[in-house]
C-alpha cells in the first residue's frame, strides 16, 4: 500500500472498530479530523477533502512522485512543538501539490490551537512550522543542491536544487498560512512559505502568510512566479531570497507589525560562493510594502551577497530606513550588479521612508574597495533615485487602508514579460482589495 | 566511617612492622626478554636463609638481622649471579633485583659477580629494551623526580607523547581517536562524552607503578594506531609509605582576580556538587503548548531560576591536596600489598582575550576572508576534582595472587562565558551579546578485580585475568544560554532586541549520561623451548560490553511581544511574564509576554550499546641468536548500535569482524643495541557520540552532529627502529614509520547545511609516514655537568588525504589551483619534546626544564574554498625545582607556560590569520610541599 497515512479519529467517538464492517454500516460516517504522521512514506497520492481538518504531526512530506490534492475549504493544522517537534508540510523535490482554494473557500494552514474564531491572537507567531515546496530548478550554490533550512540535514527528502528551471511543483491558490515559523534552533525557523528551487511552471497566486515567526516568503534559487501575495505581521523579513532566485512577482503586499519584524525585503545573491551563478535577478512589479515606522529602525530592502533584482511600479511606505545595496572590497557584489544593470529600482514611490531624500532612501552599505570608490558609489546610487523615475509622494495608504486614496498612476514602467498584468497603477492594489474576505488579515477569522 | 576504621587498622599493622628485623626483596628477571623467572632462588651466602621467586618473579627474605651480606641467585639453565656488599640497617627494607642471562656454555657454572647498587629509574628502560614490541615508558621513580602530580603531567615525559589541555594524550601527533589509555590493560570510559579516551589527570602518580606507551601493536593489546598508554597500578609497594602533599598555584589571569567570571549557582559548587537548585521546576514535556493554557504557562515560567547572566566573583589560587598511604605487609598470614590515595584539586581558568569567529571565502579575487561572525569571549571556569583510589593485593601463595582496584572520581565544572560581537553576514551594525552558564558533574567509579596464577605442574602455564566494571555518569542540570542583540545609536544609547531569526532564543538544557563498561579479559602464557631458547606462547580472550544512555531536555523562552531593554533580570522578571506583561491585551490576547515552552529534541536522546569479543594468539620465539620474533593475530568481533529515542531516525550501527595481524621482529645487534621491525594492522572505531544523531548546540560555534553512517577505520602500520641503550638510563633511538588508513574519520563542515554544522565523515584513504628520534643522555662525561641529563625527542610526520571529488569541485570553484590532497585531520607534522634535568642526591635538589611543541594541524575541514581551520603550535616551556629538606619533607616550585603561549585555532589565508577560536590562559606559578614517610 502506497498510502501510509495514520488516521485517528478525534471529533467522532461514535465510530467503533466493529462498526466498520461494510455490511453492517454501508455508509460509515467519515471523521472530521485526521491526524497525519509521516513514517517515511509521505502522504501518498491522495486528496484532502473540503470541510475536513488535517492535523500535521511532525514533518509530513509529499514524497517524490506523489501528488497531494487539497480541496477548497480544507483546513490543515500543525501540531504545536518547538525544535524538531515542529510540524510542517513539505512538498519534496519531484512531488506535486494541487491546493486550489477559492475566494469563498480558501485553504487554511494554521496552528492546532486555532479555532478560527479568535482563540489565537492575530499576531501570535511560531505556533507550528509552515509550508515548504522544493523543486528541481537551478541554484547558484556549489554543489547545486542544498538541504532546506529547518529540516535536519540527515533527512534526504529535504534536498532541493537541480537543472530544470521550468520545473512544476503544482498549484497553490487562495491559501492562507497562519501563525507558523516554529523555532527549530540556532536562529533557524521555518518560513511561512518556503520555495526551494521551485520552477517556473508552478502556479502560486492569492497566498497569505500572516504572523509567521520567521520570514513570510523565502525563495532559495529557482524561477517561481508569484502573483497576489499578502505577507503580514511576520517576525523577520517579509520577502527573502537567496541562492540565485530568478522568478517573477507581481502584486506583492507586505505589512509589518509595529512591534516585530526585520527587513521587508532581504535579498541575497549567493552563499557558497557568493559570486555563484546564475545571479539572483528576479523581477517584481507592483509591490506595496508597509513598514514598522520610524521608531523601529528597520529597512525596506537590503540587497547584498551579490544579489541583483528589479523592482518597478511599487509603493514603499512608513519605514525608518530605505534601500541599501552592499559594496564590498571585492569585484563582485550587489553594487556591481547595480552597475551592470542586474539591479534596478524604477518608477517606484516612497513615502515616510528614511528622511525622504534620495540619498537617505538609497544607501550603500559596506566599505567598498577604498574610500573614493565608496563615496562614488554613494553618490551614484543617490543620483540614480531620480534618473530611474523614483519619487517621494504620498499614495495615501496605511496598514488598515491598503487601497491608495491617492492612486499613483503616472510615470509607469513598461511591463516586460507577458506573464505580468498590464495594470495602470503603482503598488499591489488598484481600486479594490483582492485580499479582502479570504485572508486572516482582512476579515477572515 | 567504616572505611576510616579500616584505614587506621591498616596503618596500625603497618607500623607494627617497624620493630621487626630488615627485609631483603626484589625481582628476578630474564636479562634477554625481561620476563620474570618464576622459581629462581636467592640465598644469603653463608646462611640457610633464602627464598624463591613467585609468579611475579618477586622474592623476599625475612627477617634478616642488620649487617652486610652477599646474595646468590640461581636458576636452571641461567647463569648464577652473586651480589656482594648488600648492607641492611635495622628494620630496613632493601630491594635487590637480579637479571639472569641464559647460560650458553654446557653445564659449567658461570657466576656473575656484581656490587649492590640502589635501585634506579633505569628499570623501565630495561623493560623497554627487553620488550618484544616498540614501547616507551615512565616509571614511578621518574615521575617522582619530575614532580608531576598526576598521570597527565608525567606522560608528557615519554617520547613522542604530547598532552592536550593537561588531559588528553596525543602519540606521534595522532589525536585521541588513534590513542588509547588503559588502566591495568582495561579501558576506562572518559569523563567527557565528546572524547574517545579517558583524561589522564584523574590518575594520581602515587598509585602508579609505571606507565608504558606502546607504539606498535601486538596481538594481546587492545587495538590502537598512534599509541596505547597503559597505566599500571602499584600493587605491592616495596615498603611502607605515607605521604601528604599540598600545592598552590598562582595563575596570572585567574588568581586573585576580582573580575573572575562566574554566576550565582548552588551552595556546594565549591566542592563540585550541585545542591539541587539547578533542577528544572517542571518536566519540559509537562509545559502546556502556547496558547492552550495561558495561566498554567505563566505559573511555570515564573518558577524557573532567574539567573541567566554572568557575574563577577573574586577568585583565589588553584589548590591541590593529596594523601597516600601504602605498605607491603601480611594479612591472614599472606603477603598483602595495599595503597590508598585521596586527592582534591580545584583549578580556576579565566581569560578575557578569547575570540571566536566564522569566516568565509566568498570571492576568489577578494584577497581576504569575509567576516560571517566575530565574538570576543570572556570565560571563567572552575573545576573541582575529588578522587580516591584503593588498591589491595593479596598473594595467596607463591603461585597465586589476587587484587582489587577501586578508582572513584568526581568532578564539578562550573563555567561562565560572556561573548559580544557582530554578525555582519546577517546585519552590519548589529551587535550581539551572549551568555552561557554551565555546571557539569561527572563521575567515574571503576572496579577492577584481577588475579595472576602460575600452574607449575601444568606446563608452567601462567594465567592472568581481570574484570573491570566501570560506572560513569555526567549530569548537566541547567545549561543556560541567553543571547540578545543591540543597535547603538549616535547618542550612545542602544536599541536592544531578542531576535529569534538571527540567533537562538534564551534557552536551558538539561543533559544526563549514564554509562556502564564491562571489560573482561584472560591471558595465558605458555613457556616452551624453541631453538634451544626460552620462548612463550600467549593466547587469551577478551569481552567488552558498553552501554550508554544519553538524554537531553530543553526549554526555550519565547515571547509574542518584543520588549528586551538590555537587562537580563528585567527580561525574566515576573512582571514581564505572559499575561502580566504590560502590553498584553486580554481582549485580543495580543502581545503575550515571556513564556517557556518545551523544545526538547528527542532526536538528541540516545541509547547505545557495544559488545566486542576478542581472541588472540601470539608466539614470542628466538629465531636465531639475537633474533627474536613476536608474531600473532587478534580477532575482534564488534557490534555497536546507537539508536535515537525519536522514532524514524536511522540507527547508527557497526557490525564488523576483523583479523589483526601483528609481527614484531627484534634483532639484537649488540648487547645494548636493537633493531626492530613491526608490521601490524589496527583499527579505530567511531565513538558512540560520533554515530549518535545527537546535535550539540553552541551559540557562537557551529552545531556538531553525529553521523550514523560512519565506518571503522582500518590501518596498516610499518615501523622500523634502531635503539641503543648506552648505559642504564641512557638511550638513543631512531624510528621510521608508515601508516596507511582506510576510511579515516574527520570532522567536516557540512556543505549542505543551511546553518554552520559540523559532522564526522569517513574519507577514503590517508597515509602517514615519518621518523622519530630520541635521545636520553646524562652529561656526566663533563664533570661540571655530571648532575645534568638531557632528553630530546622529535617526530616528523608527513600525512596526506585525497580530497573527496565533490569537495574538491566546490573548493576549486573558488580556488582553481587547489591541490587534490591535504594533511590528515588532527595530524601534526612534527612533535618536539625536550627535557633538561638536574639531579643532585647529596643536595637533595632536582630541577627540570621541559619544552614541548607540536606542529600545526587541521582541526576542522571547512566547506568550499574557505581554508581549513588549523591549530597553530602551542610552544610550552615549564620549569620545576624540588628540594628535599631533612628526611621527609620536599618543597617544590613550579612554573608552567612560561612563554605565555596562546591556544590558536585559525583560518590562514594569503598570509593573514583569522581567528576561529583563540584564547590564552596565562602562566602558572606553583608552590608545593609534601611530606613522605617510608
Amino acid at each position: 500500500m502506497n498510502i501510509q497515512l495514520l488516521t485517528a479519529v478525534f471529533a467522532v467517538f461514535t465510530l467503533t472498530f466493529s462498526a466498520c464492517k461494510k455490511e453492517d454500516n454501508p455508509q460509515p460516517q467519515e471523521p472530521d479530523e485526521y491526524t497525519i504522521v509521516d513514517d517515511g512514506n509521505g502522504t501518498g497520492t491522495t486528496t484532502w477533502k473540503s470541510g475536513k481538518t488535517y492535523l500535521l504531526e511532525g514533518f509530513v512530506f509529499v514524497n517524490e512522485g506523489q501528488t497531494l490534492t487539497i480541496e477548497a475549504g480544507c483546513i490543515i493544522k500543525g501540531k504545536a512543538g518547538q525544535g524538531e517537534n515542529a510540524s510542517a508540510l513539505i512538498v519534496a523535490r519531484g512531488a506535486k501539490i494541487q491546493a486550489e482554494g477559492t475566494k469563498d473557500k480558501p485553504i487554511i494552514f494554521t496552528a492546532e490551537a486555532d479555532d478560527l474564531n479568535g482563540a489565537v491572537a492575530i499576531t501570535d507567531r511560531g505556533l507550528w512550522g509552515g509550508l515548504i515546496v522544493l523543486g528541481k530548478a537551478r541554484l547558484n550554490s556549489t554543489p547545486g543542491e542544498s538541504q532546506i533550512e529547518g529540516i535536519p540535514t540527515n533527512e534526504a527528502r529535504g534536498a532541493y536544487g537541480g537543472t530544470n528551471d521550468a520545473d512544476n511543483s503544482g498549484l497553490i491558490k487562495y491559501v492562507s498560512i497562519r501563525h507558523g515559523g516554529t523555532d527549530i534552533g540556532d536562529g533557524n525557523e521555518i518560513n511561512g512559505l518556503t520555495l526551494g528551487a521551485v520552477g517556473s511552471a508552478t502556479t502560486i497566486e492569492f497566498v497569505e502568510v500572516i504572523a509567521n515567526k520567521d520570514d513570510g516568503v523565502e525563495f532559495f534559487g529557482g524561477q517561481p512566479r508569484l502573483k497576489h501575495i499578502l505577507v503580514a505581521y511576520c517576525g523577520d523579513d517579509s520577502f527573502d531570497y537567496d541562492e540565485g532566485f530568478r522568478g517573477f512577482g507581481q502584486f506583492w503586499c507586505a505589512i509589518q507589525d509595529p512591534n516585530e519584524g526585520d527587513r521587508i525585503g532581504e535579498h541575497d545573491g549567493g552563499t557558497n560562493p557568493e559570486t555563484g551563478e546564475p545571479y539572483a535577478t528576479p523581477t517584481i512589479y507592483n509591490a506595496t510594502y508597509i513598514g514598522r515606522g520610524a521608531e523601529a529602525g528597520k529597512r525596506v530592502i537590503t540587497f547584498r551577497d551579490n544579489a541583483g533584482g528589479h523592482y518597478r511600479n511599487s509603493l514603499f511606505v512608513n519605514q525608518a530606513r530605505g534601500v541599501d545595496i552592499e559594496n564590498l572590497q571585492e569585484d563582485q557584489d550587489s553594487y556591481r550588479q547595480f552597475v551592470d544593470g542586474n539591479l534596478s529600482l524604477e518608477n517606484n514611490v516612497f513615502w515616510d521612508v528614511a528622511d525622504g531624500t534620495a540619498e537617505g532612501i538609497f544607501k550603500i552599505s559596506g566599505a567598498g574597495a577604498n574610500p573614493a570608490d565608496s563615496l562614488a558609489a554613494v553618490l551614484a546610487f543617490a543620483d540614480y533615485f531620480a534618473t530611474a523615475g523614483n519619487e517621494v509622494a504620498n499614495p495615501g495608504i496605511d496598514k488598515e487602508n491598503i487601497v491608495p486614496s491617492n492612486p499613483q498612476t503616472a510615470n509607469l514602467a513598461a511591463y516586460g514579460d507577458a506573464w505580468f498584468d498590464q495594470v495602470a497603477y503603482k503598488g499591489a492594489f488598484g481600486t479594490d482589495n483582492w485580499a479582502a474576505g479570504w485572508t486572516r488579515y482582512f476579515g477572515n477569522k | 566511617m567504616k572505611k576510616t576504621f579500616t584505614l587506621i587498622f591498616l596503618i596500625t599493622i603497618t607500623l607494627s612492622g617497624f620493630t621487626q628485623n630488615g627485609i631483603i626483596r626484589g625481582k628476578i628477571t630474564d636479562a634477554e626478554t625481561g620476563g620474570e623467572l618464576i622459581g629462581a632462588s636467592v640465598l644469603i651466602q653463608g646462611t640457610y636463609q633464602g627464598s624463591s621467586a613467585d609468579l611475579d618473579g618477586n622474592y623476599a627474605i625475612e627477617p634478616v638481622a642488620s649487617g652486610t651480606y652477599s646474595l646468590r641467585c640461581s636458576f636452571i639453565s641461567y647463569e648464577t649471579q652473586n651480589i656482594t656488599g648488600v648492607q641492611l640497617a635495622e628494620g630496613e627494607v632493601r630491594v635487590i633485583n637480579f637479571q639472569l642471562s641464559p647460560s650458553s656454555i654446557g653445564l659449567q657454572e658461570v657466576v656473575v659477580e656484581a656490587k649492590a647498587i640502589r635501585n634506579t629509574e633505569s628499570s623501565l628502560l630495561t623493560m623497554q629494551k627487553k620488550s618484544a614490541s616498540l614501547t616507551n615508558g615512565i616509571s614511578a621513580q621518574q615521575i617522582a623526580r619530575s614532580g608531576d602530580s598526576d598521570a597527565a603531567g608525567a606522560v608528557k615525559r615519554i617520547s613522542g607523547v604530547s598532552v592536550e589541555g593537561g588531559k588528553y594524550v596525543y602519540v606521534r601527533g595522532l589525536g585521541d581517536r588513534y590513542s588509547k589509555t588503559t588502566l591495568n590493560g582495561c579501558e576506562i570510559p572518559g569523563l567527557d562524552p565528546e572524547r574517545n579516551t579517558v583524561q589522564m589527570d584523574i590518575f594520581p602518580t602515587s598509585a602508579i607503578e609505571n606507565m608504558v606507551v606502546y607504539k606498535s601493536f601486538s596481538a594481546r593489546l587492545n587495538p590502537f594506531t598512534g599509541g596505547l598508554i597503559d597505566i599500571v597500578t602499584r600493587d605491592f609497594p616495596e615498603k611502607f609509605f605515607v605521604s601528604f602533599s599540598a600545592s598552590f598555584e598562582y595563575n596570572t589571569l585567574s588568581s586573585f582576580n576580582s573580575d573572575f567570571l562566574s554566576y550565582s549557582g548552588g551552595k556546594y559548587d565549591g566542592i563540585g556538587f550541585d545542591d539541587g537548585s539547578r533542577d528544572f521546576p517542571v518536566q519540559p514535556t509537562d509545559i502546556p503548548n502556547y496558547p492552550s493554557d495561558r495561566d498554567a504557562i505563566d505559573q511555570l515560567t515564573k518558577k524557573f531560576n532567574k539567573v541567566m547572566d554572568v557575574e563577577k566573583q573574586p577568585s583565589l589560587m588553584n589548590q591541590q591536596y593529596s594523601f597516600a598511604v601504602g605498605n607491603l605487609t601480611t594479612l591472614f598470614g599472606k603477603q598483602f600489598g595495599f595503597n590508598f590515595g585521596l586527592n582534591y584539586k580545584k583549578d580556576n581558568y579565566y581569560f578575557s582575550n578569547g575570540q571566536r569567529g566564522i569566516f568565509q571565502l566568498t570571492d576568489p579575487d577578494a584577497g581576504n576572508l569575509n567576516t560571517e561572525q566575530i565574538y570576543n569571549e570572556t570565560a571563567g571556569l572552575t573545576e573541582t576534582l575529588i578522587g580516591g583510589l584503593a588498591n589491595l593485593n593479596l598473594k595467596l601463595n607463591a603461585d597465586n595472587r589476587i587484587g582489587y582496584v577501586l578508582l572513584v572520581n568526581h568532578s564539578g565544572v562550573k563555567t561562565a562565558y560572556y561573548r559580544d560581537g557582530q554578525k555582519p553576514s546577517d546585519e552590519i551594525g548589529m551587535y550581539i551579546q551572549s551568555r552561557e552558564l554551565g555546571f557539569q558533574e561527572r563521575s567515574i567509579i571503576a572496579n577492577q578485580i584481577k588475579g595472576r596464577h602460575f600452574f607449575n605442574s601444568f606446563f608452567k602455564l601462567g594465567m592472568e585475568w581481570i574484570s573491570s566494571l566501570t560506572v560513569s555518569s555526567l549530569d548537566e542540570p541547567d545549561l543556560r544560554f541567553f543571547t540578545n542583540s543591540f543597535y547603538p545609536d549616535l547618542n550612545g544609547d542602544a536599541r536592544y532586541e531578542i531576535n529569534p531569526s538571527k540567533y537562538k532564543v534564551p534557552s536551558r538544557y538539561k543533559r544526563g549520561m549514564r554509562e556502564l563498561n564491562l571489560d573482561n579479559k584472560v591471558d595465558f602464557t605458555l613457556p616452551f623451548q624453541f631453538n634451544n631458547a626460552p620462548s612463550k606462547l600467549r593466547f587469551g580472550l577478551a569481552f567488552v560490553l558498553k552501554k550508554r544512555e544519553f538524554t537531553e531536555e530543553k526549554i526555550d523562552y519565547l515571547a509574542q511581544v518584543q520588549y528586551y531593554n538590555g537587562n537580563v533580570s528585567d527580561y525574566l522578571d515576573d512582571a514581564n511574564i505572559g499575561q502580566n506583561h504590560p502590553l498584553y491585551d486580554p481582549l485580543t490576547r495580543q502581545n503575550y509576554g515571556l513564556y517557556v515552552q518545551n523544545s526538547t529534541d528527542l532526536r538528541n536522546s540516545y541509547d547505545a550499546a557495544q559488545s566486542i569479543f576478542a581472541a588472540y594468539v601470539s608466539a614470542d620465539v628466538r629465531l636465531a641468536p639475537g633474533l627474536r620474533l613476536e608474531a600473532g593475530v587478534r580477532f575482534e568481533k564488534n557490534r555497536m548500535e546507537v539508536g535515537s529515542r525519536k522514532k524514524g531516525i536511522d540507527k547508527g550501527s557497526l557490525d564488523d569482524a576483523d583479523f589483526l595481524p601483528a609481527i614484531n621482529l627484534t634483532y639484537t645487534l649488540a648487547e645494548n643495541m636493537n633493531l626492530r621491525f613491526a608490521y601490524t594492522r589496527t583499527l579505530s572505531r567511531p565513538s558512540f557520540r560520533e554515530i549518535a544523531p545527537f546535535a550539540s548546540f553552541s551559540p557562537v560555534a557551529p552545531t556538531i552532529v553525529g553521523n550514523p553512517d560512519l565506518r571503522r577505520t582500518l590501518i596498516d602500520n610499518i615501523d622500523l627502529r634502531w635503539e641503543y641503550f648506552m648505559k642504564p638510563g641512557e638511550l638513543v633511538s631512531f624510528s621510521l614509520f608508515y601508516k596507511s588508513f582506510k576510511d579515516p574519520i574527520e570532522m567536516v563542515d557540512n556543505p549542505l547545511a543551511a546553518n554552520p554544522e559540523i559532522s564526522y565523515q569517513n574519507v577514503d584513504r590517508a597515509r602517514n609516514y615519518g621518523f622519530e628520534f630520541e635521545i636520553r643522555k646524562s652529561l656526566d662525561f663533563i664533570n661540571a655537568l655530571r648532575n645534568l641529563k638531557i632528553g630530546i625527542n622529535f617526530s616528523y610526520v608527513e600525512s596526506e588525504v585525497s580530497i573527496d571529488a565533490n569537495e574538491l569541485e566546490s573548493i576549486r570553484a573558488l580556488v582553481p589551483d587547489y591541490p587534490d590532497t591535504r594533511p590528515l585531520f588532527g595530524q601534526s607534522p612534527y612533535i618536539f619534546n625536550t627535557i633538561l634535568g638536574y639531579d643532585s642526591k647529596p643536595l637533595g635538589l632536582s630541577a627540570n626544564l621541559v619544552f614541548n611543541v607540536i606542529g600545526e594541524r587541521i582541526v576542522l575541514v571547512t566547506k568550499g574554498g574557505t581554508p581549513d581551520i588549523i591549530e597553530q603550535p602551542f610552544p610550552q616551556l615549564d620549569f620545576n625545582i624540588q628540594k628535599t629538606v631533612g628526611k621527609h619533607l620536599t618543597l617544590s616550585l613550579k612554573a608552567k607556560n612560561l612563554l605565555n603561549s596562546a591556544h590558536n585555532e585559525v583560518y590562514e589565508f594569503e598570509g593573514k590569520v583569522y581567528p576561529y577560536y583563540t584564547y590564552s590562559v596565562g602562566q602558572f606559578f606553583g608552590f608545593g610541599v609534601s611530606y613522605n614517610l617510608n
